[in-house]
């Protein structure tokens, strides 16, 4: 077990031996993506250079090459340039762009050329960070590089660039040369190509400008849409189109009619709506009339299997619940206050342990009943290990899971969704809210509780961290990638599904605005899409945190006792943490 | 008269098998000097036995320590001097209290982490008890024993090696038993309490073994010790012995043609894995193998990686014997090469065990496991595919 070398710092992204820390195109990529990866890959999140620890275990001393900071490696420098998540300027209409560039920091002095099809001369360049801002907005200072070039009469700069100073920009084909002072081949620098992409990206958006999402605070609420309904399911399901009209047209011009898969599918639905509902047309679970329609998809046979598959069964919604809580709700004299809905794998059975022993743990918080399930497809699927006895005996023995007959992947998550909304609607609907969690997120449940218990009755909620003017992932690698050929177009805003909050009364109108939504491979995406459809737009609560905290505050119980929910925790830490802030002699 | 003269026969002959002798010693002591070249003798320079050179570090310090009390000669030696009074402190109290003396005899001691003060305060505490035992394991005299290094929350590795490799067989002459080793994750150490699942888990398939001891890192030593124990104590008789991590792949039936294969002699004192040679303790400290210099002083003996070796059940035994002559180390597999190195044995590297993986673009070619023992790291999911693709009949490689 122990090496007498160290393994070679070794690049994941271009399978070449320099580290992570030194890759420039890594970090192009959004945060969120290369924590992706770096996760994927098994890699320490402290140091991302080994796979032999973990980030709790790491004590490399650790330094960010873009800002100096000791708190993160240079691979997960907060500040990339990216088109997923831009911070839209929307004061800065009139501001041309007379950055005030201050350089920080000498990057490199590498001999760079920027050669393309019309500029042949070659140049050397000098690299540079610098803090650019729109005049007079200083708080919106993005860091980037810079090329300085002193003979081009031409500008170039990335899609973010344009964003934060809303400049409308023009595609050009060039590729950005980087020359090492002493090896004379030319590297080929892998960002352009990828800017290229993001260009074409931003350029797909900024055409589709008008069909944009309204922005949370404009939304108003269509609060006597969700009384209580005292219809029937039926009368739900048949007025529901009429009833959300308004909110569904909007969703409709947000979506860009493309030959995309998903979006044909979608105004398909439209279509139907137009010409009066019916039924039978969409949710048929017949893989071989989808196997017709998917060979629409040109490239279908490129797809991933766990893709394929997805798409051949997506209309497939009706899966027999293995293990059921039929009490769940019932045992509790009061109205069920908050029902903790946690998604979880079979073999996780240290993780559900540590929130049943934590912030799971079923009772009450202030006098109001708070309810947890642990949400699960089937233990055993084609080379699982078969967990589904032991999962049956922990369900035994603490009365808290619930598992479907379906496979358990990574995109049968919004089946999972809807099959709790199922069940919800059956066996807890009169619950007050509902926490859809992963079980690796600490909640802090009291404080959650305290919080909700605050809050106006009358107004519907779904509160989260929000995902704003996000779009799909088309770097194939990624868990979250989703082909151009699936869907193209902006994605609503939506809260992360690392947990997010909403009101029960919504139970009913999620479950039938989702009849009229086909299924989306990402699970909270697809939420996101089905709130849209009810005009309803998800708030933001600093007090979730999906992407974790500052570094240095991951240990520190003070910081988490003011949080709601944050990711990602592992049981041993939640354990530490939940016993620390209920430590009363926490002194913060 | 008559005895007078008997006397002086005896005399006289005495004094001719004398002179006899003296004749022969010379004859022969010249005879060996003309062998020797012309008389010269040779004298070293300086002694020829080690000298006695008290260590530095703290383990290897008290290993000598150790060491003298186990040979007789220097055993009553140092009984003699005063010395021993202070070496042999230790003795008189409980080994499992923690060691009182221990923080005022490493200087940095303080500045040490937490993982190597615990490891030092308990270092002579072995006799952990058995919570889970699988007395009747090897009741049919088993031709291999699998012995797979587990934690409690790791139901789904366990899970797909019962499904996979780990698999019990009983056919013929060939009984292949399995036991997981684990050791306790207490609820003070912020575990969660996983005892429900786990003792459903044992009833079902028979097949835990559980010590009282924390299961961290620097305790896998302990697991070594404590197992070595178990296997002479309730599996005397068992053949072989595959000891090995829960996330590496292990083709079975590979290593059952292999160990059928061997000779006698060579089965005796079988101990195979991938061995690493002129290794020494690591001193980058944030390395999970970081050893403080104050810790451990020299290189260590040629070890085979803890991932998984397999050794003969005779060697099981004598390594028993001499695991209590060499004091805890905090890195399992170097200790097993300590102990080795005190039977006067090696580990034997073999091409089949490996513990730093293949190459990437091999993994997914079913044809590169035909011929291996051992592969690290693998997924329960990979185990399972890999195995299932495996017993293929019609697999043609």
């Amino acid at each position: 077990m122990t090496p007498t070398e160290t393994p070679e710092p070794f690049c994941l992204f271009h399978k070449k031996p320099h580290p992570l820390n030194k890759c420039r195109e890594f970090r192009t990529k959004p945060l969120e993506e290369r924590k992706a990866l770096i996760k994927e890959y098994q890699l320490c999140f402290r140091c991302c250079e080994s796979k032999e620890h973990r980030s709790k275990d790491c004590t490399a001393a650790i330094k960010c090459h873009v800002c100096d900071s000791p708190k993160h490696p240079s691979a997960l420098h907060p500040d990339s340039d990216t088109p997923q998540q831009p911070t839209p300027d929307s004061s800065a209409t009139t501001t041309s762009a007379e950055a005030s560039s201050a350089p920080t920091q000498q990057v490199g002095t590498h001999c760079t050329q920027v050669c393309g099809t019309t500029k042949t001369q070659r140049s050397c360049h000098q690299i540079c960070l610098a803090k650019v801002f729109p005049t007079g907005h200083p708080e919106k200072t993005a860091k980037m590089y810079v090329i300085l070039d002193g003979q081009s009469n031409q500008s170039l700069a990335s899609p973010a660039f344009f964003e934060l100073f809303n400049i409308q920009g023009e595609e050009l084909q060039y590729t950005l040369k980087t020359k090492k002072m002493k090896a004379s081949r030319c590297l080929t620098v892998a960002t352009a190509l990828l800017t290229l992409v993001a260009l074409k990206a931003y350029i797909e958006w900024s055409a589709e400008q008008d069909g944009r999402f309204p922005t949370p605070r404009e939304a108003d609420w269509p609060t006597s849409a969700f009384t209580p309904a005292q219809t029937t399911a039926e009368d739900a399901m048949a007025t529901a189109p009429l009833r959300f009209n308004a909110s569904l047209q909007q969703l409709r011009q947000s979506i860009p009619k493309s030959k995309a898969y998903w979006n044909g599918k979608q105004h398909q639905i439209f279509q139907a709506l137009d010409a009066g509902w019916s039924n039978a047309s969409v949710h048929a679970c017949d893989a071989s009339r989808d196997a017709e329609r998917v060979s629409r998809i040109k490239d279908f046979g490129t797809y991933s299997e766990l893709y394929r598959n997805f798409i051949l069964y997506d209309e497939c919604r009706n899966f027999p619940l293995l293990i059921n809580q039929p009490g769940k709700c019932a045992h509790s004299k009061n109205r069920t206050f908050l029902l903790l809905a946690i998604k979880s794998l079979p073999g996780n059975f240290a993780a559900r342990q540590a929130v049943r022993d934590t912030w799971g743990r079923e009772g009450e918080h202030g006098g109001l009943p708070v309810r947890t399930v642990f949400l699960l497809g089937r233990a055993g699927g084609r080379y699982e290990p078969n967990l589904q006895r032991m999962v049956e005996y922990e369900s035994q023995t603490f009365g808290d899971i619930l598992t479907w007959d379906f496979e358990d992947t990574f995109f049968n998550l919004t089946l999972k969704d809807f099959l709790f909304l199922n069940w919800t609607l059956e066996h807890c609907q009169d619950t007050r809210f509902i926490l859809k969690g992963d079980d690796d997120v600490f909640i802090n449940t009291p404080k959650v509780v305290d919080y909700l218990s605050s809050l106006d009755d009358r107004k519907p909620i779904y509160m989260g961290q929000v995902m704003a003017n996000a779009s799909p992932f088309r770097v194939r690698k990624s868990k979250y990638y989703v082909p151009e050929s699936y869907y193209i177009g902006p994605y609503p805003s939506y809260a992360g599904g690392g947990g997010y909050v909403f009101s029960g009364v919504l139970i009913q109108w999620l479950y039938v605005i989702s009849q009229y939504i086909p299924f989306y491979p990402i699970d909270d995406v697809y939420t996101g899409l089905c709130f849209q459809a009810l005009g309803i737009h998800p708030e933001a609560h600093p007090g979730f945190q999906t992407f974790d905290i500052a570094e240095k505050d991951r240990d520190n119980p003070c910081v988490h006792r003011e949080l709601l929910l944050v990711h990602q925790r592992s049981p041993h830490q939640t354990l530490q943490l939940w016993k620390q802030i209920r430590d009363p002699n926490l002194t913060c | 008269m008559s005895v007078g003269r008997r006397r002086l026969r005896l005399l006289g002959i005495l004094m001719m098998v004398n002179f006899f002798i003296y004749v022969i010693v010379e004859v022969s002591k010249s005879a060996g000097q003309e062998k020797n070249s012309k008389g010269r003798v040779v004298v070293p320079l300086k002694k020829f036995w080690r000298k006695y050179t008290p260590h530095k570090a703290y383990w290897n310090k008290q290993q000598q320590k150790l060491e003298r009390g186990y040979n007789p000669i220097l055993a009553l030696l140092s009984n003699m001097t005063s010395e021993e009074n202070l070496s042999s402190n230790g003795s008189f109290l409980n080994p499992c209290d923690p060691d009182p003396f221990v923080a005022s005899e490493l200087s940095d001691f303080a500045d040490l982490p937490d993982r190597f003060k615990d490891f030092l305060y308990y270092l002579r505490c072995r006799n952990y008890s058995l919570i889970v035992d699988q007395p009747h394991k090897c009741k049919h005299k088993p031709f291999l024993l699998l012995a797979i290094k587990s934690l409690i929350p790791h139901f789904d590795r366990r899970q797909a090696i019962r499904e996979s490799w780990g698999k019990e067989i009983k056919s013929g002459d060939v009984t292949v038993v399995r036991v997981f080793l684990l050791g306790e994750t207490p609820p003070e150490d912020n575990y969660p309490n996983l005892s429900d699942m786990l003792r459903f888990e044992s009833e079902t398939h028979q097949d835990i073994l559980m010590w009282n001891y924390r299961d961290t890192f620097f305790n896998l030593t302990l697991k070594e010790v404590l197992f070595l124990k178990w296997v002479s104590n309730t599996c005397p008789d068992v053949q072989f012995v595959f000891k090995g991590d829960d996330d590496v792949f292990v083709n079975t039936h590979q290593i059952l043609d292999y160990l059928k294969s061997l000779t006698k002699d060579k089965a005796k004192d079988l101990f195979v894995g991938d061995v690493i040679k002129d290794a020494g303790p690591h001193r980058e400290k944030h390395l999970k193998y970081y050893i403080p210099e104050s810790i451990y002083e020299g290189s260590y003996p040629p070890y085979a990686g803890g991932g998984g070796f397999l050794y003969s059940g005779q060697l099981a035994r004598r390594l028993t014997n001499a695991s209590e002559q060499v004091l805890l180390y905090p890195i399992d597999d170097v200790y097993t090469g300590m102990c080795l190195q005190k039977l006067g044995l090696a580990p034997e590297k073999h091409k089949g065990f490996r513990t730093f993986d293949i190459e990437e673009k091999q993994r997914d070619n079913i044809c590169s496991y035909t011929n291996l023992m051992l592969v690290h790291s693998r997924k329960p999911q990979e185990m399972i595919k890999i195995w299932t693709r495996l017993q293929d009949p019609n697999l043609n490689c």
